[in-house]
């Protein structure tokens, strides 16, 4: 027998070690309480006075032009920070339990995206960092009770407004790829929120809970447009939210969006909500290159013109003009309010074009709302 | 055989190593051999044993499969995962040093289908502890099973007759079937690079090639790639043993909706044959352009489909049935400008009462725009006008 410097014994117990499960972390016991009661921990307040990096919206009214603004405990809210190999493990003191970062979250809405006085893309940066601090406060936590719903949901709004709010804004000023993925980050995290929620409650709830549920489901499916994932998930959703008419309606729409069926799109972007016609909005401009190209084959013709008016109707554009403007970009030639259509040139080679600032079947619908409604979740 | 002592059923794998007898040594590692049920067999402690009758690895190997037996007596399919592995890893030790031989393949098999049938009962026994996330033991059973994927491909200089390659195509159907299960078919890819650039690719027996084909036909599908998944699957279909039902009943199940899209409807003596009357409405409609029958048919068995993961397959049928209907509409009219009206008239008569002309208008610009009407639209006139020679070419013609 050769030699072998271990006994079975030990290398059976090696080999063993080596394959055996990690035991999973135990979710609550390792999760790490926090204590801070402010909105900002008064170590960092202090820190940032003293390097002068508060910012605008976080100082005493009064001090900004002094050499050193002054904090304003009331104002100042935890900054994001990347957490980085290195890093101490996070301290009980600096984190804010999920009733601290609720009240954030009401000071960030009401106070803070309802200021008019500066542009709404610094407002906008603003909030998108100190939520992203409070959301990340909630990882370190590990919670995912009623109170995180209540925030990541406002989160997921403020993102989606947001998309709509700038999305004729520069890309120094606005990145949609980066709002897009914390839009998708926080929905993906809410839904499966959700899930554990209707584990353990066996699908109980009130009736603002559902609604929001049902409200944040179909956002899901609208944002994530003919993704075959979304569907599949809800599928898998319990009757009352699957069969509700707002998550029948945002199917509806994927299905005709597979299908190219754009006039049935505009149809039932008529029944969407403000905040669920935001998630579409994102897509238009898709929606609608696809559809010129469907009817510039289908329509195609060497003596017929179509009619701009209808490109403009059928398109969801705000006037015709922005509709000739849309072809034209595509290399279409445009005369008299008609629009000649040619199998013959491929728009295939041509990128989007810009969006406008505003459109109306959007704007419509936000009309009637102010903006702490929009981002608590009003519906309507 | 039940009831061997413990020395005669060591003596037995001592044969199987030392005769080089593949299927007599795979018998006595296998969980579906007679002797786990041997009490005697059971033990939690065979190290010294084992150590005295073999040579390592084999004394890990052997001393590990006992230890699993004990574990699954005991109803521990966590512990009995991370034991079957050790066999895995000490027998593909062992495998590796064999060098120009190929004898030890069936062992290759049953070590490592045990072992993913242990890591989708640790799972379910994890799952009911609320422990871990799903796939991610699965995810690893995979790893394990990758390493002796390497030890076969691998073993290239060997001849025709001894090269350990021949198991490839084995390890890649169980690597199919757990990344088919924890939903990574991206996965699959590589596999499937290693399996078609191989030599040996025509000749690995039919019944792995039944199963390769299945699986590849199945991710083609998925893909939307079903001129592949047509082929794959056929030949899945006509391989596969006649005497497998149960194995023809599944490959329907992904060959019947892409034949439909392509254009072939089953005939209801088949669907009767293999139980899937599921598809007997649905067919029907496709073939008839009847969307109530369509939209009746997909609601009924949602469940099914949804649960075989054809569902957004059986779908993409409704392009179908819109043609199949304007066909009929256009032959019975016999013209070649066909009035919008008439389409109208026609989707509200079969059950979609709240289209208008505008949309009518936008299916048959999408029917144009995918190849399935030749010919073109007047908004002007409200008229389509198809072309005089096949206005509504055959499915399998532009279709892939």
């Amino acid at each position: 027998m050769s030699y072998h410097p271990k006994s079975l014994i030990e290398r059976l117990r090696d080999s063993l070690e080596r394959n055996r499960l990690q035991e999973p972390y135990e979710e609550a016991e390792h999760a790490i309480a926090g204590e801070c009661k402010d909105m900002c921990p008064l170590k960092e307040q202090k820190e940032r006075e003293r390097q002068r990096r508060l910012h605008f919206l976080e100082i005493v009214a009064g001090t900004e032009r002094d050499r050193c603004p002054k904090v304003d405990h009331s104002l100042a809210i935890k900054e994001y920070s990347r957490p980085a190999a290195g890093k101490e493990e996070a301290n009980p003191s600096d984190l804010r339990p999920p009733h601290v970062l609720l009240k954030v979250v009401n000071h960030i809405v009401q106070n803070v995206l309802t200021r008019n006085d500066l542009p709404w893309f610094k407002v906008y940066n603003f909030a998108f960092d100190r939520l992203r601090a409070v959301r990340q406060d909630l990882v370190i936590q590990r919670a995912s009770g009623f109170e995180c719903a209540l925030i990541l949901e406002q989160c997921v709004r403020f993102h989606i407004y947001s998309a709509y709010k700038l999305c004729a804004a520069p890309l120094s000023e606005f990145v949609p790829k980066i709002n897009s993925d914390h839009t998708s980050e926080c929905l993906k995290r809410l839904l499966y929120i959700y899930q554990l929620q209707r584990q353990e409650e066996d699908g109980e709830c009130d009736e603002t809970q559902r609604d929001a549920q049902i409200q944040m489901e179909s956002c899901h499916v609208i944002f994530s447009l003919g993704s075959f994932n979304a569907l599949f998930h809800v599928l898998s959703l319990p009757k009352y939210i699957r069969f509700s008419p707002r998550l029948i309606n945002a199917v509806a729409l994927t299905k005709a969006f597979w299908e190219g069926n754009f006039i049935r799109v505009k149809k039932l972007a008529a029944r969407l909500s403000a905040i669920e016609m935001c998630c579409l909005h994102t897509h238009l401009q898709h929606i609608r290159s696809q559809a010129l190209m469907t009817m510039n084959t289908a329509f195609s013709s060497r003596n017929l013109l179509f009619p701009s008016r209808v490109i403009t109707d059928w398109l969801m554009f705000d006037e015709v003009e922005e509709a000739e403007d849309f072809c034209h970009h595509f290399g279409l030639d445009v005369k008299d309010g008609k629009v000649a259509f040619s199998k013959s040139c491929s728009l295939q080679d041509y990128k989007l074009p810009p969006k406008r600032p505003w459109c109306t079947y959007v704007n419509c619908q936000l009309e009637a709302l102010t903006i702490p409604d929009i981002i608590e979740g009003a519906v309507r | 055989m039940a009831h061997t002592s413990l020395n005669q059923y060591l003596q037995q794998v001592e044969n199987g190593i030392r005769r080089r007898d593949g299927s007599l040594l795979a018998d006595h590692l296998s969980f579906k051999h007679p002797h786990i049920a041997n009490p005697r067999l059971h033990l939690e402690s065979p190290e010294e044993q084992c150590e005295q009758w073999f040579e390592p690895p084999y004394d890990e190997m052997v001393a590990a499969h006992l230890k699993c037996c004990w574990c699954v007596a005991n109803n521990d399919f966590i512990e009995a995962y991370s034991l079957q592995k050790v066999v895995v890893q000490a027998f593909n030790k062992a495998f590796q040093g064999q060098k120009d031989e190929n004898w030890a393949l069936p062992v290759l098999y049953v070590v490592i289908v045990d072992l993913r049938l242990f890591a989708n009962s640790a799972e379910t026994q994890l799952m009911r502890k609320g422990k871990g996330k799903p796939g991610e033991l699965l995810e690893k059973a995979a790893d394990t099973m990758m390493a002796c994927f390497r030890t076969c491909a691998a073993d290239g200089r060997a001849s025709l007759d001894d090269t350990k390659r021949w198991g490839m195509l084995y390890l890649v159907n169980q690597l199919f079937k757990v990344y088919f299960k924890i939903n990574k078919l991206p996965l699959c890819k590589p596999l499937i690079r290693a399996i078609e650039g191989s030599s040996l690719k025509d000749r690995f027996s039919i019944s792995q090639l039944v199963t390769y084909k299945y699986y590849v036909g199945r991710k083609e599908m998925f893909e939307s790639d079903f001129t592949a998944a047509e082929e794959h699957l056929s030949f899945a279909f006509q391989r596969c043993h006649h005497s497998s039902r149960q194995n023809k009943r599944l490959i329907l199940i992904y060959l019947l909706p892409v034949k439909m899209l392509l254009g072939h409807m089953p005939k209801t003596s088949l669907l009767e044959k293999y139980d899937l009357m599921q598809f007997a409405d649905i067919a029907k409609a496709t073939k008839t352009g009847d969307l109530r029958l369509l939209t009746s048919a997909m609601s009924k068995n949602e469940a099914f489909f949804i649960k075989c993961g054809v569902y957004l397959i059986i779908e993409k049928l409704q392009t179908i049935t819109y043609r199949n209907l304007f066909k009929k509409v256009q032959l019975m009219l016999n013209t070649h400008q066909v009035p919008i009206d008439a389409f109208e008239t026609a989707l509200k008569f079969t059950g979609l009462e709240d289209v208008d002309k505008e949309e009518v208008e936008c299916i048959l610009a999408n029917l144009i725009y995918k190849n399935y009407i030749k010919g073109y639209l007047s908004h002007q006139h409200q008229k389509l006008v198809v072309s005089k020679q096949k206005p509504f070419p055959l499915l399998s013609s532009f279709l892939s």
